[in-house]
């Protein structure tokens, strides 16, 4: 027999994961990061047309990264925390 | 330092060949077998690089992930690699993790990858090739770093395509973007180039798109064989950054007999690579990754009386960087690192095109104090 060790890695401080999840989207206000890239605001304007169509959503707090090949800049995350119930965010290209 | 310390979890096999299979089935390995990574065999490679298992080499913020020297030693046994190969993959890890090389573009598109060079007095004496066949295969070191890195990316940091990579193409330099620089010409070598000491080794990370450009240079000045890679240069990506040149012996010796220095290479390119706005606005790049460029009222997308005539620069800032670059484009540095390589009898030069968003190159030392 022959013990082998396993070479992958998980996260490393429970840091990233599932926000908790919201019961439903209604009466609620709904924050969107676009990363800037031609098109993605367009993506993100289909999907949220998409959410509308199924929840009352009550307001969209749409923000722009300043460069997409950097992490959202604090204070774009504190407004998005502090005005949204909820976020979208993603890659659009 | 015990095996005791070592914390990943061990499974059970019948021999090496169902360790091979079991890490197929896992998806634990690249498509290639792999060396059963067991305790006995993954414990001298940090005994020679005088790391304690859970040692940080590099952590990944944007995934929670921390890199250490268990998990590379793990995946360099795998590979294939010798223990003493540890501390040039440790100086790897840490030039990918700092900063500047913001590792979050590695799931791009575009497929990036790094390509490491080592200098210095290590890179001879572990072997590894810095002539024919640079791209190879060819040597172990070359080869099974390369893969140590592909893996350990892999297996902790999801760089694979069912984790966080969504190249379009992949990238060849995966398997074979860890080398050497011919260090026996009379130029400085890279890492004295960049200000580091003739003695220290060192690996430099430089994130790349796929693929080495091949061009065949039958010239025998040094403005002749430049003006082959100015063509060149000037009609590929055009994404501002640092651009790595690879100058075979043969070549170099015409620009040393010449007395030119990596340095008038790099500024020889550097005044000449430009493209007419005409051509960028054929070639339908014209405000593609510019920061909304419609936002200023000279942006069109067609040709106008007098595009032919103006000129956008690769690496020397313009008026018209507003239209072509990206905000990380122009945040970063624009160089030309030269590297002697490659086949001694050489008429081909060659060169590598940095990813075009965000990261810069980053060299690190390689630390030999331990075992």
């Amino acid at each position: 027999m022959l013990k082998v060790l396993n070479p992958t890695a998980g996260p490393a401080r429970g840091r990233s994961g599932v926000a908790p999840r919201l019961a439903t989207l209604d009466d609620k206000t709904i924050g969107v990061i676009w990363n800037g890239r031609a098109f993605g605001d367009r993506i993100l304007s289909e999907a949220l047309d998409l959410l509308k169509q199924r929840y009352r959503i009550r307001e969209v707090v749409f923000l722009e990264k300043p460069f997409l090949g950097n992490i959202a800049p604090e204070p774009i995350l504190a407004e998005i925390a502090a005005r949204a119930d909820g976020a979208i965010t993603g890659v659009g290209d | 330092m015990t095996s005791k310390l070592l914390t990943a979890e061990e499974l059970e096999v019948a021999d090496p060949f169902a360790a091979v299979e079991l890490f197929h089935e896992k998806g634990w390995t690249d498509g290639l077998p792999i060396i059963p990574p067991t305790r006995e065999r993954v414990l001298p490679f940090l005994e020679h690089a005088g790391l304690a298992p859970d040692h940080v080499l590099g952590e990944i913020p944007e995934r929670d992930r921390v890199l250490t020297a268990e998990h590379l030693a793990i995946n360099a046994v795998m590979a294939g690699c010798l223990p003493a190969y540890m501390p040039v993959l440790v100086a790897a890890v840490e030039a990918i993790t700092d900063p500047a090389y913001k590792f979050n573009h590695m799931a791009s598109l575009g497929s990036p990858w790094p390509m490491f060079i080592v200098n210095g007095p290590l890179a001879r004496v572990l072997g590894f090739n810095s002539g024919l066949y640079l791209f190879g295969p060819t040597t172990r070191p070359n080869a099974t770093c390369a893969r140590a890195m592909s893996l350990l990316l892999w297996n902790c940091a999801e760089a694979r395509p069912d984790g966080i990579q969504r190249g379009q193409w992949g990238n060849p330099f995966r398997s074979v973007g860890f080398i050497a620089e011919d260090e026996t010409t009379a130029w400085d070598p890279l890492h004295v180039a960049l200000g580091l000491p003739r003695e220290t080794s060192t690996v430099t990370a430089i994130s790349l798109y796929p693929g080495l450009h091949q061009l065949h240079c039958p010239r025998s000045t040094p403005e002749g064989l430049l003006d082959t890679l100015v063509d060149d240069l000037s009609t590929s990506e055009f994404f501002r950054g640092t651009y790595t040149v690879f100058v075979s012996p043969q070549h170099a010796a015409i620009f040393i007999e010449h007395g030119w220095t990596k340095r008038d290479v790099r500024d020889y390119l550097w005044k000449r690579c430009r493209r007419s706005v005409a051509d960028l606005k054929r070639r339908g790049t014209w405000g593609v990754m510019a920061d909304k460029p419609d936002a200023f009222a000279d942006f069109t997308r067609d040709i106008m009386p007098g595009d032919e005539e103006r000129f956008v620069y690769l690496f020397e800032p313009n008026e018209y960087d507003r239209f072509m670059q990206s905000p990380g484009a122009l945040e970063r540095r624009a160089d030309v690192y030269v590297v002697v390589g490659g086949g001694n009898a050489g008429i081909r030069m060659a060169y590598v095109v940095p990813y075009g968003v965000s990261t810069d190159p980053v060299t690190k030392p390689v630390r030999t104090t331990a075992a």
